[in-house]
């Protein structure tokens, strides 16, 4: 196990983790970097049952690149099939380039984004702490990800099912909803005029 | 409120006391979430009519970052401008992705309609064998009418009558059961502007008549402005969505439904022409803000007199304009035969 990276959450679990699956966080890469001998990180902010599951995420994504929010490229020494042996420097121009024609790297992609989209596949409770704790701890594809995941929950729904899904009031006043269902009469199909 | 229904964490470090978790989230991360939604304009529309917040959010960050991306730099409000005109977006959005329907297109209403009514006056008829005087009038009108022509046995009103009749003018004739006069200052211009009762066709249509999302781009241009406009008007800011728009294939025929806005409206030639002209307006609604009545840019002679009509008197073309410069027409293949 190379270097290690121990975090604490908010009700004082303490995990012990890789530094390429912590870093992916970009405020425990920074708050690592510091030069403090205690290499305990406290998140006071996210408990262990959510940490757990942002760790499950960043250990999956540890070893590729950012699928989601750079364009989706393996550098070619990262490549399963290659094993580094494609000419060129590893910049994100020869990378997507070589996952462009690598089947091995096109599958890996895919791989990971159909994980990604099962991983989100939760309940809106933990999407939103999901949420919450990508931001909080700056992870980017995780953000990516339950941002796709509350879309998803949204999209298809009408204003009545979302409201329930998401449990939010419906705090127009009666003036204020009639205006709104009469700008938004498009969103029906009537026949008649 | 009622309380949440969400079950697994009890959420303590993450909860801000919210009953709704969702409530609590940041708007950045709210934002984020409502731009994967950007894809298809029902999805924010939805939302929109959800809660007050959203729809907030949606209206004047959403909408405007949208338009900022997909119309015509010249059309949107310049960033001095931007503040003000926070109002204008969600009608801007509307116009990029939203069709008017064959009912706000003018589809629907009467062919007869078309100008020439208003144009020309009502067609009137007559009791066969009334007299001459201009005292005796039909029971369907208040005022006397000017006397009918000689050859008694035309029992209506013709083309030639009117243009006859056109140099004998009574005021009272403007007013008539298909006109809703305005009271009038004593010794103003007895030329009403008042408001035209539309007829609608009677018939089954195939597609949607109310407004509905737009098939096709959901964009606007000038170029597309311009191809509409009479020439005498090509200094006028007109965008309009791409060729062929909504397309809308009824029995009859089909109708490619556009809509667009004018630049500046109150600036415009068209604007000047419709004010000089005292055109009377339509109760044909805007489809994109609040005015209930529009303008018939055809017969105020503002459309491209190539477009011509029909041999059932419908127009190639037809577009009515409303007080805030929105546009709402329906374009038809050109008659084979011209």
């Amino acid at each position: 196990m190379g270097k290690t990276i121990k975090l604490i959450s908010g009700d004082g679990e303490m995990f012990e983790v890789e530094e390429a699956v912590a870093f992916q966080s970009n405020i425990i890469k920074s708050l690592a970097d510091e030069d403090n001998a205690d290499d305990c990180i406290p998140l006071p902010r996210v408990d262990s049952q959510i940490l757990s599951k942002v760790l499950e995420f960043c250990r999956k994504h540890a070893n590729s690149p950012s699928v989601h929010t750079k364009f989706a490229a393996i550098p070619s020494e990262l490549c399963p099939k290659h094993d580094g042996s494609a000419a060129g420097a590893s910049s994100s121009e020869s990378s997507s380039a070589h996952s462009e024609t690598c089947r091995a790297c096109y599958d890996a992609v895919m791989k990971l984004v159909q994980w990604d989209l099962e991983f989100v596949k939760v309940d809106l409770d933990l999407i939103h702490h999901l949420l919450k704790a990508a931001n909080y701890l700056d992870i980017e594809d995780l953000m990516f990800m339950a941002v796709e995941g509350a879309a998803n929950a949204i999209r298809g729904n009408n204003p009545e099912e979302i409201r329930k899904l998401f449990d939010l009031e419906n705090d127009f006043t009666p003036e204020e909803e009639k205006e709104i269902l009469k700008e938004y009469s498009w969103l029906d199909d009537p026949f008649e005029p | 409120m009622a309380s949440s229904a969400s079950t697994g964490t009890a959420a303590a470090a993450a909860a801000t006391g919210s009953c709704s978790p969702f409530a609590s989230l940041s708007d950045d991360i709210v934002l984020n979430i409502l731009a994967k939604l950007e894809a298809d304009p029902r999805h924010l529309a939805r939302l929109a009519c959800v809660c007050s917040r959203l729809s907030s959010l949606i209206r004047t960050v959403c909408y405007r970052s949208i338009c900022s991306r997909s119309l015509p730099a010249d059309l949107l409000p310049s960033p001095t401008e931007a503040a003000a005109a926070a109002s204008s977006w969600p009608s801007l959005y509307k116009l990029s992705v939203c069709c008017p329907g064959l009912y706000r297109a003018g589809v629907l209403l009467e062919h007869s309609d078309f100008g020439l009514e208003r144009d020309i006056g009502p067609h009137l008829t007559f009791p066969v064998g009334s007299s001459s005087s201009s005292s005796s009038s039909s029971s369907d009108l208040t005022n006397p009418v000017p006397p009918i022509p000689s050859d008694a046995g035309v029992s209506c009103w013709s083309l030639f009558d009117d243009l006859y009749f056109d140099t004998i003018y009574d005021p009272s004739e403007v007013e008539d059961v298909s006109f809703v006069p305005i009271d009038l200052p004593p010794g103003e211009s007895p030329v009403t502007v008042g408001s035209v009762v539309s007829k609608w066709r009677k018939q089954q249509w195939a597609g949607p008549t109310n407004s509905h999302l737009a098939s096709g781009l959901w964009s606007l241009s000038r170029e597309q402005g311009n191809k509409l406009l009479a020439s005498r008007f090509k200094s006028d800011c007109l965008y309009i969505c791409d060729w062929p728009g909504c397309v809308h294939a009824e029995e009859k025929r089909k109708y490619m439904l556009f809509r667009g806005v004018f630049k500046n409206f109150k600036r415009s030639r068209v604007w000047k022409t419709i004010v000089d002209s005292n055109r009377g307006k339509i109760e044909l609604s805007c489809a994109f803000c609040a005015c209930r009545e529009t303008w018939d840019l055809h017969s105020a002679f503002c459309l491209r007199r190539v477009f011509g009509f029909h041999d059932d008197g419908e127009p190639v073309v037809r577009a009515y304009v409303c007080e805030n410069g929105h546009v709402s027409g329906a374009w038809t293949d050109r008659p084979l035969f011209a």
